[in-house]
């Protein structure tokens, strides 16, 4: 991995059309602004780490597989 | 009492004010903004998030802190936004409502989500899907169980 320091307001270039600012940084938040054309996206990882788990979980569950889920649960309670 | 069709509960009667509304949605359901917590004495501490638009649609949630006591959220500047919230501390149970969702792993484990809850202003039932880097998003219930309310 490319490691570079900067500072705030600094700037890093990116290929011919991606810029990545550094606006502000903090003991623990940096805040950076990225310049980019429309065609390239720009993610948070953890969106693309949300958007999978959210498919995974929205698949259908078997009835029978719920129920079982339910009552392992309800069996523990008593 | 407007109705709802549901794949698991069949037609439901609600409340139009218990909806919650996600005005970004949530990630890989963009379009879907308006979801129903369907909570039954069968099937507590389990909350249903069944989607208004969509019959199949439907998320198995825990509150987070069943899944782990010690959560804690930080959010970011924009969900705050689309909470209607200000930026003091939000406290899980008072300020917000706060879900996991339980995703059924291919091998039978339940894992909870803990990156990405959903979190809930108890006032305005506006919600959004929000990021906690550092908690994972699949967070294992012990012995594939759910812990005790």
């Amino acid at each position: 991995m490319l490691v570079i320091r900067r500072k705030p307001g600094e700037t890093v270039l990116i290929g011919d059309s991606i810029e990545v600012e550094i606006l502000d940084a903090s003991p623990n938040r940096v805040t950076i602004g990225i310049r980019a054309p429309a065609d390239v996206l720009v993610l948070r990882k953890e969106i693309l780490i949300a958007r999978s788990e959210n498919q995974a979980a929205a698949r259908a569950l078997p009835p029978e597989l719920l129920d079982s889920i339910l009552s392992r649960f309800q069996q523990r309670e008593r | 009492m407007p109705q709802l069709e549901t794949r698991q509960f069949g037609v439901l009667d609600y409340q139009p004010e218990t909806v919650l509304e996600f005005p970004a949605g949530i990630p890989a359901f963009e379009h879907e903004r308006r979801f129903l917590p369907v909570e039954q004495a069968a099937t507590s501490p389990f909350v249903f998030l069944q989607s208004l638009a969509t019959p199949e649609l439907m998320f198995l949630t825990l509150p987070a802190l069943l899944v782990e006591p010690g959560y804690r959220l930080d959010l970011a500047q924009e969900d705050l936004e689309l909470l209607g919230l200000s930026a003091a501390p939000q406290r899980i149970d008072q300020d917000v409502h706060c879900l996991a969702i339980v995703t059924v792993q291919p091998d039978g484990r339940l894992t909870a989500n803990l990156l990405a809850p959903v979190v809930i202003n108890p006032k305005t039932r506006q919600a959004v899907q929000a990021l906690q880097p550092g908690y994972s998003p699949q967070h294992p219930l012990p012995d594939g169980e759910v812990p005790c309310s």
